[in-house]
Formats: C-alpha cells, sequence, structure tokens
C-alpha cells in the first residue's frame, strides 16, 4: 500500500471513530433537549412518546447508530431535535464567522509567537527574560480574563473599540488579539525551543565563523531547520480554530461555531453537537495533511523520506 | 547582530498598525432611533408557534398582535385584535369579535379565516409545536361563525385560555407568509399584525426589527409613538452575563436583561445607567422537598429546613437585595397571589431547633450533627447550574449547619440530568421554578399525578381545589381557591421558598419609559422612546 492510500485510510478510520464515539457518548448523557422541553411545556406520555418516534428516538441505540452512520456517508448530519434545521445548513451560516476569527486570531499569534520566540531564543539575557515571561503569561491567562480585561479596557474605559459583534473589521481586533495572544504563547514556545537548540548546533557556529551576516544565518542557519515543528504548531492551533473558539466569542458576542456548540450542548440538541464534533474531526484530519505537506516542503529530508 | 531586531520589528509594527487603523475603518454612525438590544441567550429558534424560550418574545412580542392583551398594571384581559369576546356558561365556548380594518405587515387583510390558519398550524402534528399547542389545553375545534367572528370550542372548561391567548406564542401570524415558505424557514420570515415588522434574523448573530407605519390597532396601554420614538431595534445575543454588563457600560447596547446583581450594583452608580428590575410571575426560586423519603419525609423537618433558613442573608450575599425574599409557591407578580403567606416560617435558628427537638432528634454522640439511623441527619439537595442555585446552596449547608444537620449537594449539569436524578428518587429537596402568569401552573406541580410532582405529595383536597380552579373562569372565585391551594402548600411545608425572580435589566437614561408587560420579559417597545441619539 502506497503512502496516500494509507493516510487516506487512516483519515476514514479518524473520522469513523470521532462519529462513534460522539454518537454513543451522547446518549449515555441522560436526557435530551426535545424531551425536557415537552415535560415542561405539560406534554402527555403519549404525546412525547409519539414525537420522539417520529425522529426515530425509540429505537434501540445501534439501529440509530446505522441509520446515522449511514445518512453520513451521503453527507447528511441530521437535523435539529429543536428546530428541524439541517445541522450541516447551521455548521454553514456559523462557518464564516469562525473562519474571519481563526485567519484574524492565527495571524496575530504567528507574528507575536514568533517575534517572542525568536528573542527569547536569541536576544540579550534581560531581554530573552521579558520575553519568556511574556511567553508565560500568555500561555496561562485564560481567555475568559483577557478578554473581559480587554473590553473593560479599550471599550468600557478607553471606548476605542466595539465590545462585540461581528461584521465590521474594528468588531475583529480585540477578539483576534486576545485569542491570537494566548495562542502565541504555543508559537512562542515552540519557536524558543527549536532556535535554542538550533543556535549551538555546529553549523551555526561554523556559519557565524564564515562571516556570514546574522541575518542570513537565523534565516538559514537557524529558522529553517525550526520550520517543521513551527509549522507543526501552527497547524494544530488552525485546526483547534476552525472547530470554534467557545470561550472568545461567547465574551466577545460573536457568531461562530463555538457558540454554537456551546448552546446546542446546554440544549442537549444532540444532533448539533454530533455534527460540530464530526466537523472538528474532519478539519483536524484535513489541516494534518496539509501539515504534512507543508514539512515535506519545508524540510529535505522528509521530502527524500530518510 | 544588527540585522536582528528589524526582522523582529515588522511583524509588531503590522500589529501595531492593525490595531491603530482599526476603529477608524470600523467607525460608522448610529442613525438616531435605532437601539441595540442585547439578549442574554440565543434561542434554539424563533418561531412562537414552534419554540418554546422565553426569549424569543422579547423582539417578537413586538412583531405580532394577540387576540387579547394582558394590562401591564391591572393584569386584566383587554382587548387586542379581538375587540371582544363571550364565554360560555360552562366554560368551553369562546367567541372573539375580531376587529376590522387590520391588515398584516405583508398587506394580507386579518379576519377570522386568519385567526383559524394559525390554530391549525399550532394543531398540526408536522409542526410539532413545543409549547403553543399545550398551551391551547383541552382545544377541541373551532367555528368560524363569519369573516370577523370566531368561537374556540373546548372539550372541558379551561381557565387559562385568556392567558395563553395573550402571549406571543399564540400570536397571529399572516397566513400569507405561513403559506409561502417550509415550517423550518418561517422564523426566518415572519410576519405579523403589531407594532414593529420584522426585518430579519441572521443566526448567531442578529434579529432586526423595524417600526410599522401603518399600525393603529394596538391595545389599550400602547400609546401613540412619542416624538422619539425607537424606529429601528437590533437585537444582539450577549450570552456572557459580563460583557453584558461592559457592553452596556461602553454604550455598544442601550438595553440589556439579566445582569448579574453585582454588576447591576456597580452599574447603578455609573452616571447614564438605569437598572429597571423587574419581578417575573410565576414560581419564586424554590426548593421543592420530596415528601416520601426519610428525612423530608417528615413535617417538622421540613418546617426546621424552612424555619432555618435565612432568607434575608441569601438575598443580601448573592441578591444583593435585589429579589423579595418568597414566602410560597407564586410569586408577588403573579396574579392570585396570596400576600397572607408573608412571614410565615419567617427565619428563627431557635424556633427551628425547638421543631427538631420536639420531633426527637437528638445528637447522642456529640458530633454537632443530629442523628439518624446511626449517622447524621442528612438532606440530599439536586442543584443545578443555573439561576446562581450553587450559591444559594452552598449557603443553606452552612445554614443548616447550626442546626446540625448535614447537607450533601448533589451538582447536574443540565436539565436533562435533573430529570434523571429526581426520577431515581434519593433526593429531599430539588431548586426549580417555572415562570407564567397563570397559576394553573400548579397543577403539573401539586396534582397527585402531575406530571413534575416530584414532592409526592397526595392529598384528594389539594387536588379538587386545583382542578376546579382551572375549570372557573370567575377570577373572584379563582382567588378564593387559590389562596386555599397556597395556604395548604405551605401549611404542609412542601417547598422551601426563597426569592421571587427579579429580572434585572439595564439601559442608557437615554431610553425613556421603558416598561415591561405582567409577564416580566417583554418590553413594551412602542411606548419607548430614545433621546438625543
Amino acid at each position: 500500500m502506497n503512502g496516500t492510500a494509507r493516510r487516506a485510510l487512516a483519515a476514514v478510520f479518524t473520522l469513523w471513530l470521532a462519529a462513534t464515539l460522539v454518537f454513543f457518548a451522547l446518549r449515555l448523557l441522560p436526557g435530551d433537549g426535545l424531551l425536557t422541553q415537552l415535560i415542561e411545556s405539560g406534554a402527555s406520555p403519549a404525546t412525547i412518546a409519539e414525537r420522539r418516534a417520529a425522529l426515530g428516538l425509540d429505537q434501540p441505540a445501534f439501529i440509530q447508530y446505522t441509520h446515522f452512520l449511514g445518512s453520513l456517508i451521503t453527507g447528511d448530519l441530521g437535523v435539529s431535535l429543536l428546530t428541524g434545521q439541517p445541522v450541516a445548513e447551521l455548521i454553514a451560516q456559523q462557518l464564516g464567522a469562525t473562519a474571519e476569527l481563526a485567519l484574524a486570531s492565527l495571524s496575530v499569534a504567528v507574528a507575536a509567537g514568533l517575534a517572542l520566540g525568536t528573542v527569547a531564543a536569541l536576544g540579550s539575557r534581560v531581554i530573552r527574560r521579558l520575553a519568556d515571561a511574556l511567553l508565560a503569561f500568555a500561555l496561562s491567562a485564560p481567555v475568559y480574563w483577557t478578554g473581559t480585561l480587554a473590553i473593560f479596557i479599550f471599550t468600557a474605559r478607553l471606548g476605542l473599540l466595539p465590545s462585540g459583534g461581528a461584521g465590521r473589521l474594528s468588531q475583529l481586533v480585540l477578539p483576534a488579539l486576545v485569542l491570537g495572544l494566548q495562542l502565541a504563547g504555543g508559537i512562542g514556545r515552540v519557536t524558543q525551543a527549536s532556535f535554542s537548540e538550533t543556535k549551538i548546533q555546529p553549523h551555526v557556529q561554523t556559519a557565524h565563523t564564515k562571516g556570514l551576516r546574522s541575518s542570513t544565518v537565523l534565516l538559514r542557519h537557524i529558522a529553517r531547520p525550526a520550520l517543521p515543528a513551527i509549522i507543526g504548531q501552527i497547524g494544530i492551533q488552525a485546526a483547534f480554530l476552525l472547530g470554534g473558539a467557545v470561550v472568545t466569542e461567547s465574551i466577545f458576542s460573536r457568531p461562530g461555531i463555538g457558540r454554537l456548540l456551546l448552546d446546542a450542548t446546554l440544549r442537549q440538541d444532540y444532533p448539533i453537537v454530533q455534527g460540530i464534533i464530526i466537523w472538528a474531526a474532519a478539519v483536524v484530519v484535513i489541516v494534518n495533511l496539509l501539515v504534512d505537506f507543508a514539512i515535506a516542503l519545508a524540510d529535505p529530508r522528509v521530502r527524500e523520506g530518510t | 547582530m544588527p540585522g536582528k531586531p528589524r526582522l523582529i520589528a515588522l511583524p509588531i509594527v503590522c500589529l501595531f498598525l492593525l490595531v491603530a487603523c482599526a476603529p477608524a475603518l470600523g467607525a460608522q454612525s448610529t442613525p438616531g432611533n435605532r437601539i441595540v438590544y442585547g439578549l442574554s441567550f440565543e434561542p434554539s429558534g424563533i418561531d412562537p408557534h414552534i419554540n418554546a424560550s422565553a426569549e424569543l418574545g422579547i423582539p417578537l412580542r413586538q412583531v405580532y398582535d394577540t387576540l387579547v392583551y394582558r394590562d401591564p398594571t391591572t393584569g386584566e384581559f383587554v382587548p387586542g385584535l379581538a375587540e371582544s369576546w363571550e364565554i360560555s356558561t360552562d366554560g368551553t365556548r369562546y367567541t372573539f369579535h375580531l376587529r376590522q380594518g387590520v391588515t398584516f405587515h405583508d398587506g394580507t387583510p386579518f379576519n377570522a379565516q386568519a385567526v383559524a390558519a394559525n390554530l391549525d398550524r399550532i394543531l398540526d402534528p408536522d409542526v410539532a409545536s413545543q409549547k403553543a399547542i399545550f398551551m391551547l389545553g383541552p382545544f377541541a375545534d373551532y367555528e368560524i361563525v363569519d369573516d370577523y367572528t370566531i368561537t374556540l370550542i373546548l372539550a372541558q372548561a379551561y381557565a387559562p385560555l385568556l392567558d395563553s391567548l395573550s402571549q406571543v406564542y399564540l400570536g397571529i401570524a399572516s397566513p400569507t407568509a405561513l403559506q409561502a415558505v417550509s415550517r423550518e424557514r418561517y422564523q426566518f420570515h415572519q410576519v405579523g399584525t403589531g407594532p414593529y415588522e420584522f426585518v430579519e434574523y441572521v443566526p448567531g448573530d442578529r434579529i432586526v426589527i423595524h417600526r410599522s407605519p401603518n399600525y393603529a390597532w394596538g391595545p389599550s396601554f400602547y400609546q401613540p409613538p412619542a416624538e422619539n420614538a425607537i424606529d429601528e431595534v437590533e437585537f444582539r445575543f450577549l450570552t456572557d452575563a459580563s460583557a453584558r454588563a461592559l457592553a452596556l457600560e461602553a454604550g455598544d447596547v442601550q438595553v440589556v436583561g439579566e445582569i448579574l446583581p453585582t454588576d447591576a450594583r456597580a452599574l447603578a452608580t455609573e452616571g447614564g445607567i438605569q437598572i429597571i428590575q423587574v419581578g417575573i410571575p410565576g414560581q419564586p426560586l424554590q426548593f421543592l422537598m420530596n415528601t416520601t423519603r426519610f428525612p423530608t419525609g417528615d413535617r417538622a423537618i421540613r418546617q426546621a429546613l424552612i424555619t432555618g433558613t435565612n432568607r434575608e442573608a441569601i438575598s443580601a450575599a448573592i441578591f444583593q437585595r435585589f429579589s423579595p425574599a418568597a414566602w410560597g409557591p407564586l410569586s408577588a407578580a403573579t396574579p392570585f397571589y396570596f400576600s397572607q403567606l408573608q412571614g410565615v416560617f419567617s427565619y428563627s435558628l431557635a424556633d427551628a431547633q425547638a421543631l427538631l427537638t420536639q420531633a426527637g432528634y437528638t445528637d447522642a454522640d456529640e458530633d454537632t450533627y443530629l442523628d439518624a439511623d446511626g449517622g447524621d441527619l442528612t438532606v440530599r439537595v439536586i442543584v443545578p447550574p443555573w439561576g446562581q442555585i450553587p450559591d444559594v446552596a452552598q449557603l443553606l449547608a452552612d445554614q443548616w449547619r447550626q442546626l446540625g444537620i448535614r447537607t450533601e449537594l448533589i451538582p447536574v449539569p443540565t436539565r436533562g440530568a435533573l430529570f434523571e436524578e429526581v426520577g431515581k428518587g434519593e433526593f429531599n429537596l430539588v431548586a426549580w421554578y417555572d415562570f407564567g402568569a397563570d397559576p394553573a401552573l400548579l397543577n403539573q406541580y401539586y396534582l397527585s399525578d402531575g406530571t413534575l410532582n416530584w414532592t409526592g405529595y397526595t392529598n384528594a383536597t389539594l387536588d379538587g381545589l386545583l382542578i376546579q380552579a382551572v375549570a372557573t373562569t370567575d377570577p373572584g372565585s379563582r382567588a378564593a381557591l387559590y389562596a386555599q391551594v397556597q395556604q395548604i402548600i405551605m401549611q404542609e411545608a412542601l417547598i422551601l421558598p426563597i426569592r421571587d425572580y427579579v429580572n434585572l435589566n439595564g439601559a442608557s437614561t437615554r431610553i425613556q419609559n421603558l416598561h415591561f408587560d405582567r409577564y416580566g420579559w417583554f418590553p413594551l417597545l412602542p411606548n419607548a422612546a430614545y433621546v438625543g441619539g
């Protein structure tokens, strides 16, 4: 079996595993959104049974599972328990906002992460300490706190930026910075570690001795070998972002897949939860393939299969 | 290494440029009478005939008229799309005489056929209504008498019908609009006869409504548009409570609901912000007590738990004194509330201890807990995560510790989990509340065979009163019946009432005349004004 076929099989297996796990995990939880709503509305047990039967919820779990897999193969993610809308449509509606935030925050994260990581590895002693502390802060400060703080400072006190919403560029700035700062922590740490490791390698020493300019040494001899690790890290974060940034979307009152997931979970609208988990798994699989491809481009050792 | 700083500076410079340019790029002026209204969550769907959330009513109460309205001050039913109505003496036939000259926002004329089309839709099994259909109770059929007269026929007398018909879930939609799109799509294309027209719903982002120029058939308490009447309202979903308060403070939104009590205290001291407290009718925050399980099967224990609860301390610590203490199964804002229960079982540690001693509970092993079955006297409490109930339960545990009672908290994450935990029957108390302006909502909880009879209490007298109160249309007779119902529930100490639910709304002081309807949640936006926008 060649590499491509093996990868495709692995991808399908991953998706199947994610779909199966989420299907059964959700059915282990007590109740569902429709059931509790109907009970609260005063529906009779007979009416409740009828409604559940209409959605196939009265079938044994395994039968429901085979139906679910059958639909999934045709790209059908089912319908919301509470509104009857197709889940794929609900996800598609939120995709634009999620992609926008993902792209913006990832740009911030890459710029800030690379900058801080580089300085933390190669700067003078004081600068290294400072960058190191900033990275630690970025990694450890929860978005819930930095987000609220950012709204407090930039919106409530300074009146510079809107507190939330979506559609205008100004509304994207705070969430992208807050989320980007946190992700910059991860990228920065990987950059710092790779650069620190590479800068003491003999080939870097040789390059310096040969009298090459510092920028050439940094780009060609330090950054290049570290690229695969950094690309891998960026890929992980891109996949995470496209699955929805639950906390950031909530604090900044933004539409997006994360909010959809949170609302559906709280309301126990399981087809939506299922659909989003499968979507997120698909994103991870695809991004991983892209990352592998990018690493192969960046690293001749991988490209040549050694 | 001279090259390095330049490289590093580039992304940082880009970052700052982005930040610096952003406000200028995003700046826009807000048109005069347009406001942004922050909802505290996004409903799962916003079709009032299908979906059940209270939040959907905040925008849609403005889009639809109902056959009748409840006067927000008196609570009486007043004409809406029906100019008058008669109820047959046996309470099973309601004849509505409809207003003439009313048109839907799409130009469709309003008449008896339109009312019938709405009833047909709500009753259609394929529409699968989650609330409206059940609000019709024992509805059996309708008769179109003429173009402007319709009779609703019930299988048996059902007094809450007018209350149901006054709510947005039974709002009258344009039959043309209902026909035009599928069941799932109607929520994006809603058409009513109300003071505002539905403009758009963008899931996850906003709902927009616009003042209707032709509206001239409002209920008596809708005033003619003020000079600075609000022309357009954009509803946004601000799910995070702290973010809601900050958005209001920053002026990004002009009205928000469900502010946290601590935020409300802080905002009240800010210039330019008003806090509007609205008591919500229905059940107060309460703990239903399981009478079928030890120790809450013992009335003395139930009475001791209530008497040993310091509601004032809870109100002060958790609700910043915004909430009045609750004394019975209905909140003070509910029609037929029996005010003489106020002060019953008021806090007294000594009285609570005396009740326990008289009932024979002692601490023989001197471990500071009363003894039961060879262990400590323990109550198990089901604690859902909403409405600050976990904080309340924690305070209760501390307070009951002084009575020598051990409290075991059972956290549940969702309504489904709560229902399952209750179903196991291994609890003593469960926190719960439900809202509504007709006390008929008590039946589910206190009828011996009620679907939510979580106290497990059975009493033929109470059953008789509850059933009679639902079948009696005369308000005076209902008041007498519900007075007895409320007294029995507290005599038997079936619940521990904590506080009346109060919605803390925050608004810019430039919003004037913002009042809420009798159900507490829904603003009367036609009467409001936005000054100096």
